[in-house]
């Protein structure tokens, strides 16, 4: 009896430092992934840029790679999801945002080291082949029956500016009470897509997403409608501000890779 | 007192700290001011009656598509068909579902069923449920092709030898006895529709207030960057599905004493 009692007690110990050692394996797992990161002589790059950016800057990652060896990690997404990560405390050294206002916000809560405005976007309405039979040439075209209209979610800033234009045009709430607005895809790359497979009549894109999809602009809009849409780059505190400022400059001396996509360069 | 096993020593840390801890961390963040603006948000509650209408529905389809696989299962699992459905099986599980979405969208959009209406069966309520159907049918189609395997062939025989075609014996022996099993893969199919987005966000329309589910709300509300309202409506969820868990277990109880 007083045998298995303390064979008990043993057993208890060993689970706590059973328990122990995996948490303290755990531990120095998460560490040593730490230091070899940081012990590495080029500290790989880690760029967040928004998702409509991806075709120009994989042909400059590429580039930059080449000229000095740094390994330039990019995580493609929609700004505000990148935002959201950053603002978290994930590890990124640079941040390209379609959508200046994020970048402003990063600002305020002390992540940034330092922020410059890149280059000025405008929204486009693009018609598929069902919605140039429709013949849809304007915006006031919208509020006829049975066209099919597709407006990014708000999540993605190309739908905040879409939804402006629409506004300050007067035909956001006719559009709404109609149902014209069929669809709100998440990213600008959908919407292009629904267009180009003609599911849609009508997507509001970026003038370079049009470009990039090979799409047919019926209208484009200034920032009277839209607003100003200044795609931005950032650097992030703390992370490797030397390496991203280096890159950063590299970028802009390789503006050419982005303006013929239909892209101006801000200043 | 018992003998602790390794394997104990192993999983109990590790379940508590990757499945149990991020769980808490979501409910942890709830703010007042979160719920405030999530509770008052009329878009927010016609996501859930949109989830909830949807998911039942794909659920339902679900199942009695699993009941037609049950059956090619029992009485025909030699023929093409079956081996096709069983392989298939494994497809909306592994596709991106993105992908998914744009199969259904292509599939059932206005190119190929413009009949319907100006956009096919796409961006409506039912585009969204079919969405879910394609993403959680397999769950139910697992459920009950097991429990069809521990059914006692023999009364299967029995009912075939009295005189029951195969369509009949399926409906008077088999589904009775795969009663628990319709249950657990209904709500196994409704919970995995209830967490879709992907599919449902390019296929469904995720118009706010018209076609727009739950799942796809918070998605938007972290990528706009509402982190708050996105935390409360994911605590929501979580809530939803721990429900639905919870349900599932008590009907188990019950089955069990009743048996």
């Amino acid at each position: 009896m007083r045998i298995s009692e303390k064979w008990c007690d043993m057993k208890n110990t060993c689970r706590f430092f059973g328990i122990g050692g995996v948490f303290l394996l755990i531990g120095f797992l998460l560490l040593t992934a730490g230091c070899t990161s940081q012990q590495s002589e080029q500290k790989p790059l880690n760029i967040y840029v928004a998702a409509g950016l991806k075709k120009p800057m994989d042909v400059v990652i590429a580039k930059y790679s080449n000229a000095t060896g740094v390994t330039v990690i990019p995580n493609y997404g929609p700004s505000g999801g990148l935002y959201t990560q950053i603002s978290q405390g994930q590890p990124c050294d640079l941040y390209y945002s379609a959508d200046y206002n994020l970048i402003e916000k990063l600002q305020n809560e002390g992540k940034v080291a330092e922020a410059e405005k890149f280059m000025k976007e405008f929204v486009v309405m693009t018609v598929s082949k069902t919605g140039k039979q429709k013949g849809i040439t304007t915006a006031a075209n919208l509020t006829r029956e049975n066209i099919v209209v597709a407006v990014a979610d708000p999540s993605a800033p190309v739908g905040v500016y879409s939804e402006n234009v629409l506004k300050n045009l007067g035909l956001w709430d006719q559009l709404n009470a109609m149902g014209n607005i069929k669809t709100r895809p998440s990213t600008v790359n959908q919407v292009a897509l629904m267009v180009q497979s003609d599911e849609v009549d009508v997507g509001f894109t970026y003038s370079s997403t049009a470009q990039l999809y090979n799409l047919t602009v019926a209208e484009k809009y200034g920032y009277d409608l839209s607003e100003e849409i200044v795609f931005g780059d950032a650097i992030i505190k703390g992370g490797n501000e030397a390496g991203a400022e280096a890159f950063r400059d590299f970028v802009r001396q390789n503006s050419e890779e982005f303006t013929k996509y239909g892209w101006e360069l801000y200043a | 007192m018992r003998k602790v096993s390794s394997w104990e020593i192993f999983f109990v840390p590790l379940f508590f700290l990757l499945i149990v801890y991020p769980i808490l961390a979501i409910l942890g963040n709830v703010t007042i001011d979160g719920m405030v603006n999530t509770f008052g948000d009329p878009i927010f509650w016609d996501a859930v009656k949109n989830t909830l209408i949807t998911a039942f529905f794909a659920a339902l389809l679900g199942v009695l598509m699993a009941l037609g696989f049950g059956y090619f299962y029992i009485f025909h699992p030699g023929t093409i068909i079956y081996k096709i459905a069983d392989f298939m099986n494994d497809l909306p599980i592994a596709l991106p579902h993105t992908v998914a979405g744009l199969a259904l969208l292509l599939a059932f959009g206005r190119n190929m069923f413009g009949f319907i209406g100006p956009t096919g069966l796409a961006f409506t309520l039912i585009a969204v449920m079919l969405a879910m159907f394609f993403v959680s049918y397999p769950l139910a189609a697992r459920t009950i092709a097991s429990a069809a395997e521990e059914i006692d062939r023999e009364q299967i025989n029995v009912a075939r030898t009295l005189g029951d075609t195969p369509p009949k014996a399926y409906r008077r022996v088999v589904i009775p006895l795969l009663g628990e099993a319709i249950f657990s893969g209904f709500v196994l199919s409704f919970s995995r529709s209830l967490s879709e987005f992907a599919a449902v966000i390019m296929f469904g329309g995720n118009v706010p207030g018209m076609t727009q589910v739950l799942a796809s709300y918070v998605f938007t509300k972290v990528e706009e960057g509402e982190v708050s309202m996105a935390v409360t409506a994911s605590a929501f969820c979580i809530l939803l599905s721990l429900m639905l868990v919870l349900i599932l277990r008590m009907r188990g109880r019950l089955h069990a004493r009743s048996a």
